[in-house]
């Protein structure tokens, strides 16, 4: 695969300078560079399509995006996970159009091509009188993810036929952030996914979820509601902060911060667990507008009282109307728009937090090194577009797997 | 059900000065508006079959927008009044608009009344929402005075594509 930007353009390692803490901000804008995150990071990527628990029964759907395709997942009458691309093979259209349901089939509305459950053509209307019969219909089944796999009940799906198996992509990293999620019993999601629009590039979505330094100022309205003074909660994010820091392989990242631990699964998964049972996916639509989904996880096994007090929180904090994220929509396309502009396209954005402050913990027996120092630190950021960069530069997954970047104290 | 003339204009009085106290950005007095035992709910709504309706939208108890009780809709006003609520300064410019008001239900002391809601909101130089939906709030009267027991918000869209949902419906 040939790059689309021009040949004198440096690679995306060396067009920043992440270890002194300079990002170029086109990547926050860009059409070009976007176009080609779509097929180098979304349609390489294991992506997170939905838990097991959304679609427990043959037929039951849910249709969510593969990078910008809509794709419908469903439950197969073998019992497995398809993934389909929801675009006719005739003429494109949609052959889904609810958020989520139960069917035995999937027809397009405009001239009834159908398919089954695995995505096989199962209908042409008129294929003896107008097309005496020629359509074959094992040519003309649905477009489907090139693999499905599932880790825990989370279901992935990738776009590659050469991406290595989900746990690999994980990694030791990776596995424990959803561990996180899923050691919390047998869960299940809860009725209720949020999605929200905004006008901002994905990747600013996900950074926001391990900065800890804007807590104070973006959601200082909401401290004065809870009564806490600004003086504690600097203290909690700014001077108490130290700790382990887990930068996982091709990307993933947790931070460890008491009633936080906001992991991210490279590319556009977050988990917020410890106080919250979130997953938040981060869909692109465009290199200046996401699209984000919200799941909120709970034992199937709790009490009502401890099932109301998860949902309670999940409520209180989340989506457009949470009193935390209420405030963060706007930051992210603030910066969004400040990254396009013209007469700053020199300038790097900055991020020198931390530099340097992560250092390898000694004697720790997981399966992959973990760091630790301060945990309010651009460490995270940095650690993201440097693995971002590894996933603009490879030409595919071999590629990826040889060069890309390994955790190291930074 | 139709109520008398009277009893309507009094249903209508009253959600045209709650308008004006929420585009007045008088939201402590707007939480005057509700009894102590109130609920604030907006479910989540999503794009189902015509033929599988029934989980349009969530039921209490499941994820929500809003499910606020008096404690937790005090809290909700706390930060809209804190000088530092980015997002109420500069003032955003709102309008509430009440249609189609009808009582769908009367039971005791209380009475069940539907209406249409156009929220519009202008905000910084350009940014512009609208937020259409049926509002469902029981009423009850309080010391001669109408107050909202249970708000239920359903919004038409599955997909919110406003930056946030600061204010209130």
């Amino acid at each position: 695969m040939t790059t689309t930007l021009p040949k004198t353009s440096l690679s995306f390692r060396d067009r920043m300078d992440v270890e002194n803490g300079l990002v170029d901000r086109k990547i926050f804008s860009d059409d070009e560079i976007y176009q080609l995150e779509l097929k180098r990071v979304f349609g390489r990527a294991w992506l997170f399509m939905c838990h097991d628990s959304q679609i427990p029964n043959s037929g039951d759907f849910f249709q969510t995006f593969m990078g910008e395709e809509k794709v419908i997942v469903v439950r197969n009458r073998q019992g497995g996970a398809e993934v389909l691309i929801n675009a006719c093979r005739h003429r494109g259209a949609a052959v889904c159009r609810a958020h989520s349901g139960n069917t035995s089939k999937f027809m397009c509305a405009y001239h009834g091509w159908t398919y089954d459950l695995n995505g096989n053509l199962i209908g042409v209307p008129g294929n003896a009188e107008l097309y005496d019969k020629t359509i074959d219909r094992k040519s003309w089944g649905l477009g489907k993810a090139a693999q499905v796999m599932s880790y825990r009940g989370f279901i992935f799906a990738t776009l590659d036929p050469e991406a290595p198996p989900l746990e690999t992509f994980l990694g030791g990293a990776g596995k424990v952030m959803i561990d996180k999620l899923a050691d919390y019993g047998d869960i299940e999601v809860v009725p209720g996914v949020i999605r929200h629009r905004l006008k901002a590039n994905w990747k600013i979505g996900m950074e926001n979820d391990q900065d800890y330094y804007h807590v104070g100022i973006t959601h200082a309205s909401l401290f004065d509601a809870w009564q806490s003074s600004r003086a504690e909660v600097n203290q909690q994010y700014w001077i108490d902060n130290k700790g382990d820091i887990i930068l996982g392989e091709y990307g993933h990242i947790t931070d460890t911060m008491p009633g936080h631990f906001h992991s991210s699964i490279f590319p556009h998964m977050s988990l917020l667990t410890d106080l919250l049972q979130v997953v938040i996916v981060r869909h692109p639509k465009g290199p200046q507008e996401l699209e984000m989904l919200y799941f909120t996880f709970v034992d199937k096994n709790a009490s009502p009282e401890e099932r109301k007090a998860v949902i309670d929180r999940n409520i209180m904090r989340l989506g457009p109307s949470g009193m935390v994220e209420q405030d963060d929509g706007e930051n992210f396309e603030f910066c969004t728009t400040g990254s396009a502009s013209q007469l700053l396209r020199d300038r790097p954005f900055n991020y020198q937090m931390g530099l340097g402050s992560a250092k390898l913990k000694e004697g720790d027996d997981r399966d992959f090194p973990v760091f630790e120092g301060d945990r309010t630190s651009e460490v995270y950021a940095r650690w993201r577009i440097q693995c971002w960069a590894d996933w603009m530069d490879a030409e595919n997954w071999d590629d990826l797997i040889t060069n890309h970047s390994l955790p190291a104290a930074r | 059900m139709y109520l008398n003339a009277e009893a309507q204009n009094e249903i209508e009085q009253f959600f045209y000065e709650e308008a004006a106290l929420l585009d007045e950005h008088r939201y402590s007095d707007w939480l005057k508006l509700f009894t102590e035992d109130c609920r604030y709910w907006m479910p989540i709504r999503q794009t189902r079959l015509a033929t599988q309706m029934e989980d349009e939208f969530t039921k209490p108890g499941e994820i929500a927008f809003f499910d606020d009780d008096l404690p937790g809709l005090a809290k909700r006003v706390h930060k809209l009044e804190s000088p530092y609520a980015w997002g109420e300064s500069p003032r955003p410019r709102t309008r509430h608009m009440y249609h189609n008001i009808r009582a769908i239900a009367v039971e005791g002391a209380e009475i069940t009344v539907s209406c249409n809601f156009v929220f519009y909101r202008s905000q910084l130089e350009d940014d512009v929402d609208w937020f259409v939906g049926r509002r469902e709030d029981i009423l009850r009267r309080v010391d001669g005075q109408l107050k909202i027991v249970w708000r239920s918000i359903f919004l038409d869209q599955t997909v919110i594509e406003a930056k946030n949902m600061n204010q209130f419906f």
